[in-house]
């Protein structure tokens, strides 16, 4: 029997051997010939050119001329003809699935255009902060269906060159072709009139940029000179010319940090298109080139955002307002061999107060090893305002060596009104009237970001006459509101809603009167009672109370307890009147902060969901879990209070969340105050009584 | 003994199942690789990127970069590049790819290829060989070979980044000489015109390898437009004819710089003076001012000789002169009696002078 079995396998591997071996007699047959193929390719060649006949159906000959043509060719080219055909058969499908993620950008009065990239099934794409800058709050989008959809503004990001903007579902103009996208049927419903609304887009999936190496084949889709008037992209190949290049600002604006470098062409209306892998990941988004003396056209040097940056920007631009990107607060410069060293840092910046110092030489940041001033560059411009990443830096004290890590959170490049002097001035004299025109003096940066194609006069006459148009429909007023200093809140709105809305934990304090039992830091017992006007803490050895008098900055701090019981009120308050009541808005996603405990734990590359206001005069965050699944409730991890003398914030940290009669309560509260560990509550009892 | 214990062995069905094995093994691991659409060209680029350098120098102004590529040649640190501005410094850089910084400096050039030989002091330097390839690709057409091409183009990367890499194909080889009026180009022999935008600022001396890399090909040239229809032309020099142009130079054929060695050569008794040729070169506006003669007293020794004004004096008696400076320093050792022998270049011809 087991005989029998081996023979089997034996008989098995030999097969196995005889095809794997079968490639060396003919490829060896052809390595005999001199290195440098001459005739040989230029057969090949040819070769290429029938399968390529042969697969698109454009050959004039019927399959059986294109089967002679094959038996014709020299035995040794065969399988390299067949690799080609293979190859190509891969192309031809893989290019069919990218098509439909395609967006062709126009403003309304259909001035320039640019490319986009759908990347969820709710319509939600990506593009360049340069292709949405003509276009103000709405504007219109082809897709591969042939159709012309609305699209509005959802949030812009003017330092990364990005923009994420939504695309409604109906169909504005034109009939879905479906044979042209490659999608099935069942994504159109048909609303009577002939009118079509979409049930779903098709978006691109993510790829990881930290991934890409030089040499890596790619696809360049998008909307290059406007040529697609049926909105079928327009596609070129090349490789990956270079990874981790960094692209100077103008000024603090449109700096491409980490970008990938590509040899594909890339032209003006390619901007905010896709740059996709060899398996059809989406790696980039095309944005710039070098132009320098050769004209605003390909030279072979295109720039595409890194995908995983827009990954970090996404949830802070689904925010609505203009992100701004990070800076540590200090600077650093090479020393004698090279190696990144801080020069200068602020002394009021969380670097310093987490002890950071000039001297220090940085070995990593933001979990990337870091060799050269450039790398550190690099890996700073991809990082929101507010991110919070780990440094790991070696200080030099005479002879003795120390190695740091710290965490900290990054602050902003830009102030508020700098941003929003700079929205203005670009994206139009005032984003809260929408009918006015774009901003007149459009943005000139000293490196290249693609120009938007000119557009013939006679056309742009035309389009004057239809300015009525430019005004908002009613399908875009639904899903737009303008608030000074934002860009579209009504998307800020959802979000903070859906965070809201997913928290579990407002049933845990009762309206009149809440007491907590448990023990504290020091081991002994304490209770907690809070009411809306006093928040006391009895404990042993002292007791100590807070007046709510609803502005915390007028009130004198308890000396011995400082922000914990203004603290502690601001958590209930919240959780019993909801974000809406202190104006919470959604920040977008952040990990948070490392602790000695919790440093290379899960926890630590997880996301949050962070909603940001002011209770009571204090400036306050709360960093709430993602859910795991769908439906499943989310909880408060963190709470962050500014406190107003700078320094840095105090930290609330609320973990072991556990259903109990009175509702669902944290099992451990940790204070930090100025990066230390100030007191800890174990509950174990509380809420409503 | 051995006999029967191998017979029993060969009657073993265990036998013919580890044979099997074994033999299978060995397909596989022998079986070629399927490159279409593999990672090729990655493999390629990360393999050869030690052998390109970063090259700084004079310029930054205007359209004028200050930096260029270039790549080595010889296992103790010789540079091929092209000879342009950039070399016209007192300093040349040159970044390695791990980001060392050396000195270099120049050891001679061809004024026909127009390519210059670079030395830092650096010893066991990867490199391209030079004499193998212009083998391997001796009486063979290159057209149609997938290629790929390295350099530093727009400056783009710095210190120990990696230089850029771009794919393509050898379009066809030829001479631009049908040309030569469209280009401002000195080359007679042949180039490869490439299919992809490889020449570009700073490109000019990076290399074009075959897209497997196991060749060298040749050496982009400089950006070169269309003076009519302002095309610019991608191109590279064969490996053959930088092979033959390096052979040259090292050999001391070709022109070493007036800068070396000077202080060995014996000074004549009496030194020339250009007056004494009827020479009257461009006034020194700038430093390092191109030799370009202003006036040509009429019987003088010169314009027996045929010079005319605004010829550039590219050799003086085979040696380079970059400058006025340069060319003075050359008369210093230039008796006053002595035939002299010119290249000077004029519109976009080059051609040989003797001064009686």
């Amino acid at each position: 029997m087991e005989k029998r079995v081996f023979r089997i396998f034996s008989i098995f591997f030999l097969l196995l051997a005889i095809w794997g071996i079968a490639p060396i007699f003919t490829v060896s047959e052809a390595s005999s010939n001199p290195p440098v193929p001459s005739v040989n390719l230029k057969e090949s060649a040819d070769g290429e050119n029938a399968a390529t006949k042969n697969e698109t159906g454009i050959a004039a000959h019927d399959e059986h001329t294109v089967k002679n043509e094959e038996e014709s060719l020299p035995r040794k080219n065969s399988r390299a003809f067949h690799y080609l055909k293979e190859e190509e058969r891969q192309q031809i499908d893989l290019l069919a699935q990218l098509t439909p993620s395609l967006v062709a950008i126009y403003p309304v009065d259909g001035s320039s255009c640019g490319s986009g990239v759908l990347i969820s099934d709710d319509g939600f794409a990506v593009t360049n902060f340069h292709v949405v800058q003509p276009c103000g709050v709405w504007m219109k989008c082809g897709l591969a269906d042939g159709c012309v959809y609305h699209a509005v503004v959802v949030g812009l990001d003017p330092v990364g060159d990005a923009a994420l903007i939504r695309i409604l579902p109906e169909v504005q103009a034109g009939r879905p072709n479906l044979e042209k996208s490659g999608e099935n049927e069942a994504v159109f419903e048909e609303t009577g009139e002939g009118k079509w609304v979409r049930r779903g887009f098709t978006p691109a999936k993510f790829g990881d940029s930290n991934q890409v190496r030089q040499g890596d084949r790619i696809w360049v889709l998008g909307n290059p000179f406007s040529f697609e008037e049926d909105f079928t992209p327009s596609v070129s190949s090349g490789i990956v010319s270079g990874t981790h290049r960094y692209q100077y600002p103008a000024e603090t604006f449109l700096e491409y940090a980490d970008c990938i470098q590509v040899d594909a062409s890339v032209n003006p209306g390619n901007s905010g298109g896709p740059l996709f892998n060899a398996a059809g990941e989406l790696i980039g988004i095309n944005g710039r080139c070098s132009f320098e003396k050769r004209g605003r056209i390909n030279v072979g040097a295109g720039y595409a955002i890194s995908i995983n940056q827009i990954r970090y920007f996404l949830s802070h631009l689904r925010s609505g307002r203009v992100v701004d990107h990070a800076t540590l607060g200090a600077t650093v410069s090479s020393d004698e061999l090279g190696r990144p060293v801080v020069d200068e840092i602020l002394e009021d910046s969380e670097a310093a107060l987490r002890g950071l110092e000039i001297g220090d030489r940085i070995l990593a940041f933001g979990g990337r090893s870091i060799q050269t001033v450039n790398e550190f560059k690099n890996v700073l411009g991809i990082f929101p305002k507010g991110w919070i990443v780990p440094i790991e830096f070696v200080r030099k004290i005479g002879s003795r060596v120390e190695n740091h890590r710290i965490t900290v959170r990054l602050s902003g490049v830009h102030s508020t009104p700098e941003l929003q002097a700079f929205l203005k001035h670009t994206f139009g004299n005032d984003m809260a009237d929408p009918n006015q025109k774009p901003g007149e003096t459009p943005l000139k940066p000293e490196g290249n970001p693609l120009p938007n194609p000119p557009i013939p006069e006679d056309f742009r006459q035309m389009m004057e006459l239809f300015k009525d148009l430019k005004k908002i429909p009613p399908e875009i007023a639904a899903v737009y509101e303008s608030r000074e200093g934002w860009v579209n809140f009504y998307f800020n709105r959802l979000e903070t809603k859906r965070v809201w809305e997913n928290l579990s934990s407002r049933s845990a304090f009762h309206e009149n009167s809440s007491i907590f039992r448990g023990t504290n830091l020091g081991g002994q017992r304490f209770e907690l009672e809070m009411t809306p006007e006093k928040t006391l803490l009895k404990q042993e050895n002292m007791d100590i109370l807070w007046e709510n008098q609803g502005d915390f900055t007028r009130q004198s701090l308890p000396p011995e307890s400082r922000l914990l019981l203004p603290g502690l009120t601001i958590w209930k308050e919240f959780c019993e009147k909801g974000p809406e009541a202190f104006e919470f808005t959604y920040f977008g996603e952040s990990p948070l902060p490392f602790t000695s405990e919790n440093s290379d734990t899960e926890e630590t590359r997880m996301l949050f969901d962070v909603l940001e206001g002011n209770v009571g005069g204090v400036n306050t965050r709360f960093f709430f879990t993602k859910p795991t699944e769908p439906g499943k409730p989310s909880e408060i991890r963190q709470m962050e209070l500014d406190i107003l003398d700078g320094g840095l914030p105090w930290e609330f940290k609320f973990t072991r969340w556990h259903q109990t009669s009175q509702g669902f309560l944290p099992g451990k509260v940790e204070i930090f105050a100025d990066g230390k560990i100030f007191e800890c509550f174990q509950l174990e009892t509380g809420g409503g009584k | 003994m051995i006999r029967k214990a191998f017979f029993s062995l060969v009657r073993h069905w265990k036998f013919y199942f580890i044979l099997c094995l074994c033999a299978f093994l060995v397909c596989s691991f022998l079986a070629p690789q399927q490159t279409f659409g593999g990672n090729v060209f990655s493999e390629t680029a990360s393999k050869l990127q030690d052998r390109m350098v970063k090259i700084y120098g004079a310029g930054g102004y205007a359209e004028m970069e200050e930096y260029q590529s270039g790549f080595f040649i010889s296992a103790d640190g010789l540079i091929a590049t092209v000879f342009s501005p950039v070399l016209n410094s007192e300093e040349i850089e040159c970044v390695l790819s791990d980001g060392s910084h050396f000195a270099a400096e120049i050891l001679g050039i061809d004024p026909n290829l127009e390519i210059a030989l670079l030395k830092i002091s650096k010893s066991e330097t990867p490199f391209f060989d030079l004499e193998h390839s212009a083998k391997a690709a001796s009486g063979k057409t290159l057209d149609g070979l997938p290629i790929l091409a390295f350099s530093n183009l727009f400056g783009v990367a710095v210190g120990n980044e990696a230089v850029s890499v771009q794919a393509g194909t050898i379009s066809s080889t030829t001479k631009l000489e049908a040309s030569r009026r469209a280009f401002d180009f000195r080359w007679q022999g042949e180039v490869y015109v490439l299919d992809v935008t490889t020449n570009n600022p700073g490109s000019a001396g990076g290399a074009l390898v075959t897209s497997d890399g196991q060749m060298f090909c040749g050496m982009l040239g400089k950006e070169l437009q269309h003076s009519r229809t302002g095309c610019w032309l991608n191109f590279a020099f064969p490996a053959k004819d930088l092979h033959e142009s390096v052979k040259r130079i090292l050999s001391g054929e070709a022109q070493t710089t007036a800068m070396a060695g000077q202080e060995t050569r014996p000074r004549p008794e009496r030194s020339l003076k250009l007056e004494e040729l009827g020479l009257g070169m461009v006034p020194e506006i700038v430093p390092r001012t191109p030799a370009f003669v202003d006036t040509v007293r009429s019987d003088s020794r010169a314009a027996k000789a045929d010079i005319q004004p605004d010829d550039l004096i590219l050799y003086w008696n085979g040696r380079l002169v970059q400058s006025l400076d340069e060319l003075s320093e050359e008369l210093e050792f230039t008796d006053f009696q002595d035939p002299i022998r010119l290249t000077i270049l004029r519109g976009e011809e080059m051609i040989e002078k003797e001064i009686p």
